[in-house]
């Protein structure tokens, strides 16, 4: 009863796929499937790219940068006090 | 006069992180970004006067990061830059930096890029500037940029695809054909 049931439904599914094809043409769909892999690769692109500057900028920064700020600082101070 | 000189210290560390994030996605080398990050530092305070306060300080600042990579570049001459993938070797040095090795393989197809097509995507696609903004700091036109960071997504796109065939690509494409031609 039921495997007839499933025989009859199946061609039903198929007519409507294939009404669903005829009506839209082809080139369009093909080029959407193909703008959704540019932008679905730009996304990965941009994801990865995101991803490795943050791992960057979430580092701490080195001392010796601090360092450097806080002698050329110290410097233009004492060349201020020099000059007064 | 000091007054001014410690805002434009506190600014300046404050976008160091972001700095040494350009510097690193730029040259690969961690150690070489590092000191150009520390050139820039120097250039920057020694121009400070030129800084009007207020404006932009990160845009100002990756400025002169870019024109000092370049003249140290023409400076050094064509055989500093990677075409063998030395610096890019290196990079198991420092696995922390680079998380997964997902991201190392991306950081190699990166290198492969020409620098101003690497640049135009770096600062575009990561660090948030317009391409207004991209374009001022690498002081050529919008148009450029645009066609610059276009060009870098079609090369990496390629280059991923070769490293990384199972991930995306040919699967997805070939999923399409098989059921477009059987449904």
């Amino acid at each position: 009863m039921i495997d007839v049931h499933n025989s009859r439904d199946e061609p039903a599914v198929k007519i409507h796929v294939m009404n669903a094809k005829k009506n839209s043409s082809e080139a369009p769909e093909k080029a959407r499937v193909r703008r959704r892999d540019i932008r679905n690769a730009e996304t990965e692109i941009g994801l990865k790219l995101r991803a490795l500057y943050a791992s960057v900028q979430e580092e701490e920064i080195p001392a010796r940068f601090l360092d450097l700020l806080e002698k050329l600082d110290e410097a233009e101070r004492n060349h201020a006090q020099l000059s007064e | 006069m000091v007054h001014q000189s410690t805002d434009f210290k506190r600014d300046l560390i404050a976008s160091l992180p972001k700095l040494r994030a350009f510097a690193v996605s730029l040259i690969g080398n961690p150690d070489r970004a590092d000191d150009l990050v520390q050139d820039t530092i120097m250039k920057a305070w020694a121009k400070q006067d030129s800084f009007a306060p207020g404006t932009n300080i990160k845009a100002w600042l990756f400025t002169i990061l870019r024109n000092e990579f370049y003249s140290q570049m023409r400076k050094r001459g064509r055989e500093v830059q990677d075409s063998d993938g030395i610096f890019t070797e290196q990079l198991s040095v420092h696995p922390a930096q680079y998380g997964s090795l997902d991201l190392q393989d991306f950081r190699k197809a990166l290198d492969k890029l020409p620098d101003d097509q690497r640049e135009a995507i770096i600062l575009v696609g990561a660090s948030g500037f317009s391409y207004e903004e991209a374009a001022e700091i690498c002081s050529c036109a919008v148009g450029t940029i645009k066609s610059r960071v276009s060009r870098a997504r079609t090369r990496l796109q390629e280059l991923l695809e070769i490293q990384g065939e199972v991930d995306y690509g040919p699967d997805s494409i070939s999923t399409q054909v098989t059921s477009n031609k059987f449904a």
